[in-house]
């Protein structure tokens, strides 16, 4: 009994906050890499002759995908069949009803879980049986409870699994809300978690834990992602072991106080090339040099950057934490709740009209977004402060 | 904070000039330009640097030369320092401590974090006092009033306002939420709308990529019918060939089959080869049949292995001869040992005869002729009886001999005479032996010539008549005669018997052969029984009608068999039908229209599958096409972009918002008890009159002591002046709990009347309480408890 746990595929996603200037090699690499992230999972599926595999939610990005992307999971699919291989996928928020969407057909070793919690068997080649639960999203959002719509632990079966795409929470929020209480309660073997980028274990024994997704997607999923091969121990506990995917590796490179452009190259050399490109983001916590500063907010310090950093390094951005400008200002108490007060207010719809995308628009709403905003409004401040 | 007193080095008009401050109230009074604004500009050059030489900004370079700068000593809440500074370009600060008399090390840094958070603009904008902002109210707008005095309780609320303004026209320029607006954000707006639907178009391709998809399977559907049809046809056309194979092989079989005739009678190969061997066996017999009876002609034989008749023919005559020299021989010997005798007589040679008379003796040569005559007559008896003809020989023999013999009787007296020399009494006593002796020697010589001619001539004959290579007689002796008589006798012997042998053996073979023929003649009478036998079977007449017969019943034969053969390979269900079909071509022209039909749907088969390959042509094109992902990509980075442009206009708005609420949150923050303050400033300078004041949010109303309410705008020039100053003063007040400098008041007042002049003296004594005041002025008439510094 071996299986692979391979959460938040994200097949297909597009990278946010990359710049149109990033060469053509590295952007054709940025937008296969989710693709042959899930290629090489696949092969080694085959390689390690596993019996399933689970994909529990956002195996795809989004809902909708083009003909070259489904004949790459028609085939690779095909693949696991000739191996043998089951494939039990569920959507998640990101690729909720996909099997509504027009799509190549699915080959037969391929079950997916309807809206409705359901349990399907497998009688593997060893004999033993495996029953697995779950449920896919029809919505982006999943504000029931669905955790107690799942059975107890059959006790005809030699190993239990739920495939669960949501986040710890109460009932009501939207991303299937569950805390971990109620997965124990099943008694299932083996909690197959999806939704939260970041490999992490919610509990032991019996595992319960996201695998992660198998490629980071943003500068702040950094390190190597992959998947869990899943196998029993001696004492017949379903055991996660770590395997990496990664195509492009995210990293942030923290520089604690900057005086000088070369203290970053000098930072950025002694990075060891591991095979794969880096995508990296600076984290400058203070400049003293003003005129470096400048070079850093007009972007020139960016591109001098790329411009003698190796090959495989792509530097996507420099981040400057400001220290609030208004430190010891007289007004500083009113200056902080006041940018306390407007963020609290600020509703985008108030600024943008509904022509501007409704991603943009909602980026603005999201935690970075507003953090982006502050930074951006502190520096306007700065800057006029200098003058 | 207590600036106690300045020394100007040199500073604007100032040089070497030093003042005492000891009072909280300072009061500094000269005219028009006696110095009381470089005095002020001196201080606070000294706490926050010299000005900088930017635009027309006056730096008070000294006039005499002196060096520029100089010291002042404060007194600090834990400190009291002189802060000395020197030189406009290259400045130096210099910091002690009076009461330890160090130098501090960092005196900038030092006498930063003692002013912080003051900066020279907020120090002026907060501490500092003028005319001009006065005279500046009546100039303004209503509105823009309104908002001076509504942000009076913030600090640096004008810059502030100032960068709000900027801000704004910078953000209108880039995005207005109207739709068809040319703004750079509207238009990046647009572009990326266009794009996304761009991109919506790939699931169209999804769409044709399933079509496609679903077609390839019906058509390949088509194809898969197609060939199980033509399988059938092919299948059709393998039967037809099959059938017209064994079409000819039926048309084959029966030409055959014609030449099969019942007369022809089938002749077992057992019998023709019983025949065939009885024939040649016959043969055989009769072969040795004739060599039997050739070996009968055969007759006895007279052959020897030697002349017999020759050889005994020589063997008389060579025992004839041998006799004769046998007798001479013993004639010699007799001869010889009578001359023997003589010569025994006489000690030498014996002498001749020596007369005629011993003729006497001649007798004696009488015996001789008689032995030789005998001789010869001997030997033509023994010829008689033996060999006639050798009786001739005889007589010539013996003729011969007598001839010899007078001869040698001639000689012989010869030779008595030639002895006559011998002495006399011996020779008469001996004469007769004398005389005998020449005789004898006459016959020695003679018979041993005759012996050794006739030797001779014996072995010339011999060899002639029986000798052979290789058997030689050589006859030089008697012995050798014997031995050649003897040699012949035994070859005779010898021969005789062979050939009697011979002629035994002939008689024994006839008598084989005889009964060897009886035994041949009954098998060969056999051997034509066995044939005559076959022959009466078939009823043939002889050899030949028999093979004949023979050659047709195998030919006969192997006809059959290839009908057989032929009609084997048709299986049995054709048969039936092949032989109800009258020609070849029926079945012909239905394999061709069959042939047709698969070639047609051979045709369609090969288009249907150029259908499939152009289906999926197309959806590899689809895929090679699909840039779905990169345009994805492409959108995203877009988005980046245009998430950048957003985020900086959305940044100056916030910021402006940000601006607004700080002012408006430090203002109303500080109006409780900045309105306290001002209140009681405004209601002093205006005696009484205005009791209230209420601050709005973009507004502040006063009420009169008989509850009139007034808006800022329907306030007189003067009023507004003096709730200005009542607003500045109660905010230097209020600040001061976090920092208090000195309040710098520079020739204010001069639009007040003499009455709220003295108000104002009096309302500065009461600040002077809390913080020092440094009042600089044209005139001062009320100087009580006030150090007044006169230029």
């Amino acid at each position: 009994m071996k299986f692979i746990h391979a959460a938040d595929v994200h097949l297909g996603n597009t990278f946010k906050g990359l710049s149109k200037q990033m060469p053509a090699n590295l952007k054709k690499l940025v937008e296969e890499s989710t693709i042959m992230a899930f290629q090489n999972m696949i092969r080694n599926a085959i390689e390690e002759q596993i019996d399933f595999i689970l994909l529990p939610g956002d195996f795809y990005n989004v809902t909708k995908s083009g003909p070259a992307i489904q004949n790459i999971v028609t085939e690779s699919f095909s693949l696991l069949k000739k191996n043998q291989i089951g494939v039990f996928l569920s959507f998640g928020n990101h690729d909720f009803e996909v099997d509504k969407q027009k799509h190549l057909p699915w080959p037969d070793n391929v079950q997916i879980f309807e809206q409705n919690v359901e349990t399907k068997e497998i009688i593997l080649n060893s004999g033993e049986k495996i029953a697995i639960t779950g449920f896919s999203y029809q919505t982006p959002r999943q504000n029931n409870s669905v955790i107690d719509k799942f059975p107890k632990k059959r006790l005809n079966v030699d190993y239990h699994i739920g495939m669960y795409h949501g986040s710890i929470g109460n009932s009501g929020e939207p991303y299937a809300a569950f805390k971990i209480r109620d997965m124990l309660d099943k008694n299932y073997d083996y909690w197959a978690l999806g939704h939260i980028h970041a490999r992490q274990t919610l509990n032991e024994v019996p595992f319960i834990g996201y695998s992660g997704d198998l490629q980071g997607l943003n500068r702040k999923e950094v390190g190597e992602k992959g998947y869990y091969l899943v196998s029993p121990d001696k004492s017949q506990n379903l055991v996660p072991h770590f395997c990496k995917t990664t195509i492009i590796l995210w990293q942030t490179l923290s520089i604690n106080s900057l005086n000088d452009e070369s203290d970053i190259t000098e930072k950025i050399k002694s990075i060891k090339y591991d095979n794969k490109p880096v995508f990296m983001t600076i984290l400058v916590d203070e400049v003293h040099n003003s005129v470096i500063k400048e070079r850093i907010e007009n972007g020139i310090t960016l591109e001098t950057l790329r411009k003698c950093t190796p090959e495989y390094i792509w530097i996507v951005k420099i981040i400057v934490k400001n220290t609030l400008l208004l430190v010891n200002h007289i007004d500083e108490k009113y200056w902080n709740q006041a940018l306390e007060n407007v963020m609290s207010e600020f509703n985008i719809n108030d600024y943008l009209s509904e022509q501007v995308p409704i991603t943009i628009r909602e980026f603005f709403m999201t935690e970075s977004g507003q953090q982006n905003l502050r930074e951006s409004m502190q520096q306007l401040l700065s800057h006029h402060k200098e003058e | 904070m207590k600036i106690k007193q300045i020394y100007i080095n040199g500073f604007g008009k100032w040089a070497h000039q030093e003042f005492d401050f000891s009072t909280n109230f300072q009061a500094i009074i000269g005219q028009n330009e006696s110095g009381k604004t470089t005095i002020r500009e001196f201080i606070v050059s000294m706490l926050f640097g010299f000005p900088t030489k930017k635009g027309q900004a006056n730096v008070y370079d000294p006039k005499n030369g002196s060096k520029y700068g100089g010291s002042i000593i404060v007194d600090f809440p834990e400190s009291q320092v002189k802060i000395t500074r020197t030189g406009r370009v290259q400045s130096s600060l210099n910091i002690i401590d009076i009461l330890t008399g160090e130098e501090i090390s960092s005196p900038e840094e030092w006498l930063n974090k003692q002013l912080e958070p003051l900066n020279r603009e907020m120090f002026d904008a907060i501490f500092n006092f003028s005319q001009m902002d006065l005279s500046k109210i009546s100039k303004l707008k209503v509105n823009d009033l309104k908002r001076i005095i509504l942000s009076i309780g913030a600090i640096n609320s004008q810059q502030w306002l100032k960068l709000s303004e900027i801000l704004e026209k910078e953000s209108a320029n880039q995005y207005t939420q109207r739709k068809n607006s040319q703004r750079v954000l509207n238009v990046l707006t647009n572009q990326y709308e266009t794009h996304q639907l761009l991109i919506n178009k790939s699931q169209v391709d999804v769409q044709n990529y399933l079509d496609l998809e679903n077609q390839t399977k019906q058509v390949d559907s088509k194809i898969k019918q197609n060939q199980e049809t033509l399988v059938s046809y092919k299948q059709k056309s393998e039967q037809l060939r099959a059938m017209i194979y064994h079409y000819g092989l039926v048309n084959q079989a029966n030409k055959i089959k014609e030449k099969i005739k019942d007369s022809i009678v089938s002749i077992s190969e057992m019998d023709i080869l019983q025949y065939r061997q009885s024939k040649v066996s016959q043969n055989l017999i009769e072969n040795k049949l004739n060599t039997l009876k050739k070996g009968m002609k055969e007759k006895l034989t007279n052959d020897f292995l030697i002349d017999v008749a020759q050889f005994k023919k020589s063997l008389v005559n060579l025992k004839l001869i041998h006799n004769r020299l046998d007798m001479l021989s013993s004639s010699l010997k007799k001869l010889q040992q009578k001359k023997q005798a003589i010569n025994n007589l006489f000690e030498i040679e014996v002498p001749q005869a020596l007369s005629k008379e011993e003729g006497a003796l001649i007798s004696k040569n009488m015996i001789f002729f008689h032995i030789a005559s005998v001789v010869s007559l001997a030997l033509i008896i023994a010829s008689y009886s033996i060999f006639k003809p050798g009786i001739l020989v005889g007589l010539m023999t013996g003729g011969y001999s007598t001839y010899k013999l007078m001869f040698h009787y001639k000689k012989i007296i010869d030779i008595k005479n030639r002895y006559g020399g011998i002495s006399i009494k011996n020779i008469q006593r001996l004469q007769p032996k004398i005389r005998e002796l020449p005789e004898i020697n006459q016959q020695i010589k003679q018979i041993s010539n005759g012996i050794s001619k006739q030797l001779h001539q014996v072995e010339y004959d011999l060899n002639r008549d029986v000798g052979t290579i290789d058997r030689y007689f050589s006859i030089k002796k008697i012995e050798d005669l014997t031995l050649a008589i003897s040699k012949l006798e035994s070859q005779i012997k010898q021969s005789e018997l062979e050939h009697q042998n011979q002629n035994q053996l002939v008689v024994i073979k006839q008598q084989q052969i005889l009964s060897e023929l009886k035994t041949y003649e009954l098998q060969f009478e056999h051997e034509h029984q066995i044939q005559q036998i076959l022959l009466d079977k078939y009823h043939f007449n002889n050899d030949a009608d028999f093979e004949k017969g023979y050659f047709d019943s195998v030919e006969q034969q192997k006809n059959i068999n290839r009908y057989h053969d032929l009609i084997k390979q048709i299986p049995d269900d054709q048969y039936n039908k092949l032989i109800t079909i009258d020609n070849m071509s029926i079945l012909e022209q239905k394999l061709s229209e069959n042939n047709k039909q698969s070639e047609l749907i051979e045709n369609n088969i090969a288009n249907l599958k150029t259908e499939v390959t152009k289906y999926k042509i197309k959806q590899e094109q689809l895929m090679s096409n699909d840039q779905y992902l990169s345009q994805q990509q492409d959108l995203a980075n877009e988005e980046t972009e245009l998430i950048d442009y957003f985020e900086q206009y959305l940044a100056k708005k916030l910021t402006i918002r940000w601006i607004n609420e700080s002012l408006s949150l430090s203002s109303e923050n500080r109006f409780p008890k900045m309105k306290t303050a001002a209140l009681h400033y405004f209601s002093r300078l205006t005696f009484g009159k205005y009791v209230d004041m209420h601050f709005q949010k973009n507004n502040i109303r006063v009420v009169t002591n008989n509850y009139q309410i007034f808006d800022i705008n329907e306030l007189s020039t003067g009023t507004k002046e003096q709730l200005f100053v009542a607003l500045k003063f109660a905010l230097a007040q209020v600040i001061s709990d976090v920092i208090a400098l000195p309040l710098f008041i520079d020739d204010g007042f001069v639009n007040f009347d003499a009455k709220r002049r003295t108000e104002i003296i009096m309302i500065l004594k009461e600040i002077s309480k809390r913080q020092q005041v440094f009042y600089f002025s044209t005139a001062l008439t009320n100087k009580e408890g006030i150090n007044v510094l006169d230029l």
